[in-house]
């Protein structure tokens, strides 16, 4: 009994050397999986680690700032209170008193107010803040001093020259400042006196954030634990009404967190990174586990034979499955590890490509700290499990059968055929909740809802080969000759073994579909929509905005038939998912409701839009429906600041894939941010003369471009699903080969026996090259059925379009699936096929 | 080395088919209305089926091809599970067998030869015939070369299969299955593959077995020639025992099978 796993090693790794061939295909396939998993896997814990970079407060002990996170509390049914959180991208401001507050703490050696504006210097957007706050990085002078007096100004370095006047614009005004100094950091800042930043900012009763500095020798967790309880003694929070069960607190930062205060942007993104990554990993994995699965099978099952011997002669399943297990996990080990060293450098990869296509947001930091690389050892771990878990259930039926009838092909039980309509049942009901998601979520539901039909179809594979050639089988026959006869033959009497065929041609064709065409048909929709919405000539901006009345000016202008000032913001809108909370952030335009029809139509269908004005809001159709509003009900909302407001529905619109979900009066979007405002102009086209002079200082586009209005983390969105088709594409085209080239290698015996008993090489060539063909075409036909099912319930519900699919995305995934079926056919046959004598191939 | 000296002499041989065995012994093997039905409502492979053989003897099974030689073969050496009936080797039922206890008798207690394929292609000439006892976790004790030497390949134990011819494979799989000493040993159409020559030394190597070392030997043969080898030749027709006739000799046997042949016809 003790020599008992002697056996198991033996034979599992004799069995490794001799099939050697074989094992290539699960190794390419095991290796592929732990790099993905293992980059994707690095790349969930980079975002996980990920911070906003430290810059402006990197010399600041501690920062003070107000909360830029909100919260929604709600108790799903049946269980305890779950809260979900969301970043505001707009700022959060802190009461003037908690600079008071602070400067009381012991220990604490300066507190200076920070405060963040854009300016306009020479045309260009630049940054505007108070001097004293600029030593928080520290941004050190590089020539001259600091300002003295409010008409004076220290420059970002290069900017300008000591001693030069230079006219700034601060919302819409110019004045002119005397440069004083010139300061190290970056080029686009202005350094006001604080009194001169403080009027500037406009916002005389509170600060952007508290830069804190402490005495020598005061420990930071000691000074935070003092600040923190001073500002709460105070009985301080952030500016603004907040939602119920939203606590504002103020916020008292340190180390890698100060970043926060500074990239307001970076922590929504990265929220949103997260979700992303986690849900392409999902699918990543599930492909994973199908691919890696069905190569095991595949690889083991042209060993059923094999198998059924050692039964006959005494081994136990257990000790099948105990070889079985090792040679898979000697295979999967080395496989493994090879991909685990290729997911560093696959995840610096996605990093540069995220980095080059500007997919992050500024500020946000991917790092990669040296102790997380040995992290994709972990999934090279779970690699390794997979292929044993697949060995386990490849064996299972050989090790667990009779002898007698391990010893031959047994035909495909019931069971399976039941698991496999369930699963296609599943699927189908799962494509129908994709209709509930929007954007990237839907997408994600969409591709679940695929995988769960292709594993339908790869369990019903036997049952669809044999449908399939019910259909292809008369045609071959007819028209294919002996070579036709004998294709029609194979396919119809080894179901099995064509099933095995077409499944990875399904899973290729249904996802790289899904992926590809649910983005095309969103992008193309929303673009149509944008077209129909933008009836603008002119659009008219200014760095360090527009000046005052500028927008009655143009509208008086002459020429100009209407004028509409637009500005953008993020608003979040918390619901209940299934009773559990949900907050999700939309973006949304602020328009002047006058004339709209004619600058950005968003279709209104219900409702007048031009009773726009604080306090009331505009519903696109499909956010009407999923919120239960119409005209006259209210929705609440919170802006990107954080505070919540509930507002009157006074129209509904139809293009909110271009325009958002949400219009609100512009005069109310601009109380909670600071973004910079555009004029859309219809006008004839001699008016932009009449434009300039209406607006002095700003930039006047004529025919403005008219892309929809994107939330700003959906770069990212594209750059991780094109990885995702790219994984998932390579991932099916080594499942096509490598479950082709065992097929065919298990066939060289056959085929030698055809070419003794007479067929001739091109016979048995037209005859590979017709049942290869039979399978294409079964797995583009099945797996285009299979896409269609999520894609248009998606369409039908997300775009209310019927799904497109570019012709050169199909053009592509055909000529893919046509080259790696020839490439998994022809030459593993070729060994059975060469010379003129059959028996050198044996 | 031989645990039963040749004791059943060939000479007086009873037919121990189908009554009890009058010495009161412990059949070999024993099979009691043993039937197997492939399809449910399909036709019986197999007829109701009562068969005892006694230690030593060498029993033939021929038939006409589809007559249920092989379903019987693998019923009675516990690969295929019987729809009803007892079967018992060495008095053991191995329907009672739980799966463990099934391996355990298919690996010390049952012998087999296919017809092809019987090595494992990864491994060795000598561990292809030291397989059951690797299984087992036993020691080898010099029994694995002296099966090689006995079917003549003692110098070929580290070559691969694929580098034997089929008759020298076939001699592997005989030495193979008579390496545990089993009780029975199973053979289906062991030289239906191989010339008339090499089949004629694979023939020898089994009835040695039975008359130097007193195995029983049940073997699934299309060959008069080969049946005639046999104490006792077994003829199936669609499942059913058709006759049987003892120390046989070919021209009985052909006569036999051609009439069985016009019958089905
Ligand atoms: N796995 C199987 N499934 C269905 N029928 C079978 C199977 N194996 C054998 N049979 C049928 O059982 C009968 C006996 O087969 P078999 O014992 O293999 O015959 P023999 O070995 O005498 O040629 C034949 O009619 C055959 O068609
Ligand atoms: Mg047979």
């Amino acid at each position: 009994m003790k020599k008992k796993p002697n056996v198991t090693r033996l034979l599992a790794s004799r069995a490794a050397r001799m099939h050697r061939k074989a094992w290539a295909a699960v190794f390419a396939a095991l290796a592929l999986t732990s790099l993905l998993l293992g980059s994707f896997g690095l790349a969930l814990a980079s975002a996980g680690l990920g911070h906003a970079r430290v810059e402006r407060y990197a010399a600041a002990d501690l920062v003070v700032t107000g909360d830029q996170s909100t919260r929604f509390t709600a108790k799903p049914w049946g269980g305890d209170p779950e809260t979900a959180t969301a970043g505001l991208t707009e700022r959060v401001r802190v009461p003037r008193a908690a600079l008071a507050a602070v400067r009381q703490v012991s220990g604490v050696r300066a507190a200076v107010a920070d405060e963040v504006f854009r300016v306009g210097v020479r045309g260009a957007p630049a940054t505007g803040r108070p001097w004293p706050a600029a030593r928080l990085a520290p941004h050190v002078l590089r020539d001259g001093g600091g300002p003295k007096h409010a008409g004076e100004v220290v420059v970002g370095g290069g900017t300008a020259r000591v001693g030069d006047r230079i006219t700034v614009r601060v919302s819409g005004t110019d004045a002119t400042y005397r440069v004083t100094g010139a300061a190290e950091g970056p080029r686009a800042a202005v350094y006001f006196t604080s009194a001169e930043a403080r009027r500037l900012a406009g916002h005389p009763g509170s600060v952007a954030a508290i830069g804190v500095t402490a005495d020598p020798g005061t420990s930071t967790s000691a000074l935070h634990a003092r600040v923190r309880h001073a500002l709460d003694a105070a009985g301080l929070s952030s500016v603004g009404q907040r939602a119920d069960g939203d606590g504002a607190g103020l916020r008292v930062l340190t180390g890698n967190g100060r970043g926060g205060a500074e990239f307001l942007e970076a922590a929504p993104a990265r929220a949103g990174m997260l979700a992303l990554l986690a849900s392409v990993a999902a699918t990543v994995v599930l492909v994973a586990l199908l691919v890696v699965s069905s190569t095991i099978v595949q690889a083991l099952r042209q060993r059923s034979r094999e198998l059924g011997l050692l039964r006959a002669v005494g081994a136990t399943p257990r000790q099948l499955r105990g070889a079985a297990g090792r040679e898979v996990g000697r295979v999967a080990a080395v496989a493994a590890l090879v991909g685990a060293v290729g997911a560093i450098p696959a995840f610096l990869g996605l990093r540069a490509l995220l980095d080059a296509r500007g997919a992050l947001p500024p500020g946000l930091e991917l790092p990669l700290p040296p102790w997380l690389l040995p992290a994709p050892l972990v999934t090279a771990g779970l690699t390794v499990l997979t292929a044993r878990i697949a060995a386990l259930i490849a064996c299972a039926r050989a090790a667990k059968a009779r002898p007698a009838e391990a010893l031959r092909e047994a035909a495909p039980g019931r069971a399976r055929r039941i698991s496999g309509l369930v699963l296609l049942f599943l699927g189908a009901s799962s494509a129908g909740t994709a209709t509930l998601q929007r954007g990237e979520t839907a997408t994600a539901a969409a591709g679940a809802a695929a995988v769960v039909l292709v594993i339908g179809c790869a369990l019903l594979g036997p049952w669809i080969a044999e449908g399939a050639m019910r259909v292809l089988g008369a045609p071959m026959r007819r028209f294919g000759g002996a070579a036709g006869q004998l294709a029609a033959a194979n396919c119809a009497a080894a179901a099995g073994r064509s099933g095995a065929a077409i499944t990875p041609v399904i899973l290729v064709t249904a996802f790289v579909l899904v992926q590809l065409s649910a983005g095309t048909t969103m992008t193309r929709a929303a673009d149509a929509q944008a077209r129909d919405a933008a009836r603008a000539d002119f659009a008219v901006t200014a760095a360090g905005g527009l000046p005052g009345g500028t927008l009655e000016r143009v509208r008086t202008a002459p020429g100009v038939t209407a004028a509409t000032a637009v500005t953008r913001s993020t608003v979040v809108l918390a619901r209940r998912e299934t009773g559990s909370p949900r907050l999700d952030r939309l973006p949304v335009l602020g328009v002047t409701p006058g004339g709209l029809a004619r600058t950005l139509d968003p279709g209104v269908r219900d409702g007048d839009i031009d009773d726009l004005r604080p306090g009331t809001v505009a519903v696109g159709r499909d956010q009407a429906r999923s919120l239960d509003a119409g005209t006259g009900s209210t929705v609440t909302v919170r802006f990107g600041d954080g505070v919540e407001a509930r507002l009157r529905v006074v129209a509904t619109y139809d293009r909110e894939l271009a325009l958002g979900g949400f219009l609100f009066s512009h005069e109310q979007l601009l109380r909670h941010t600071a973004a910079p405002t555009r004029i859309l102009v219809a006008a004839d086209g001699s008016a932009a003369g009449a434009l300039r002079a209406a607006a002095p200082g700003a930039t006047v586009v004529t025919a403005p471009a008219s892309g929809p209005l994107v939330p700003e983390d959906q770069a990212p969105g594209e750059v991780v699903s094109v990885a995702a088709v790219g994984a998932i594409g390579g991932f099916t085209v080594i499942a096509v080969l490598s479950t082709l080239c065992l097929i065919t290698v298990g066939r060289r015996p056959e085929l030698a026996l055809l070419r003794l008993a007479g067929a001739g090489r091109g016979q048995l060539r037209r005859m590979l090259g017709l049942e290869a063909a039979a399978s294409a075409v079964t797995g583009l036909a099945v797996g285009g059925v299979v896409a269609l099912v999520p894609l248009l319930a998606f369409g039908a519900a997300v775009a209310r379009t019927v799904p497109h699919v570019a012709a050169t995305h199909a053009g592509l995934l055909v000529l893919v699936v046509a080259a790696t079926t020839a490439a998994g056919t022809f030459p593993p046959a070729r060994r059975a096929l060469r010379g003129r004598f059959p028996a050198q191939g044996r | 080395m031989f645990r039963r000296q040749g004791s059943a002499a060939v000479t007086s041989v009873t037919p121990g088919t189908l009554e009890d065995d009058p010495s009161g012994g412990v059949d070999a093997l024993r099979l009691d209305g043993v039937t197997r039905t492939y399809r449910r409502g399909g036709p019986a492979a197999l007829a109701p089926l009562r068969l005892a053989v006694p230690r030593g003897r060498f029993l033939a099974v021929m038939g006409p091809s589809g007559s249920g030689k092989s379903t019987l073969l693998q019923c009675a050496a516990g690969l295929d599970r019987p729809s009803a009936g007892t079967v018992r080797i060495g008095g053991t039922d191995i329907g009672s067998l739980k799966e463990a206890a099934l391996t355990r008798l298919r690996r010390e207690r049952v012998g087999f030869v296919f017809q092809a394929h019987n090595l494992v292609p990864s491994l060795s000439v000598a561990e292809n015939v030291a397989l059951p006892l690797l299984l087992g976790g036993e020691p080898d004790d010099g029994r694995v070369s002296l099966g090689l030497a006995e079917v003549g390949l003692g110098d070929r134990g580290d070559d691969r299969p694929a580098e034997l011819s089929g008759g020298q494979q076939q001699r592997v799989a005989i030495a193979r299955a008579l390496v545990t000493r089993p009780e029975v040993v199973f053979a289906d159409e062991p030289t239906g593959a191989l010339d008339p020559v090499t089949a004629h030394g694979v023939l020898a190597l089994l009835r040695r077995a039975v008359d130097q070392d007193g195995h029983t030997v049940v073997m699934v043969t299309h060959d008069p020639a080969a049946a005639a080898r046999a104490d006792e030749v077994l003829f199936l027709s669609a499942g059913h025992v058709a006759t049987r006739l003892l120390q046989p000799d070919s021209t009985q046997v052909h006569a036999v099978m051609r009439d069985l042949g016009r019958a089905a016809a």
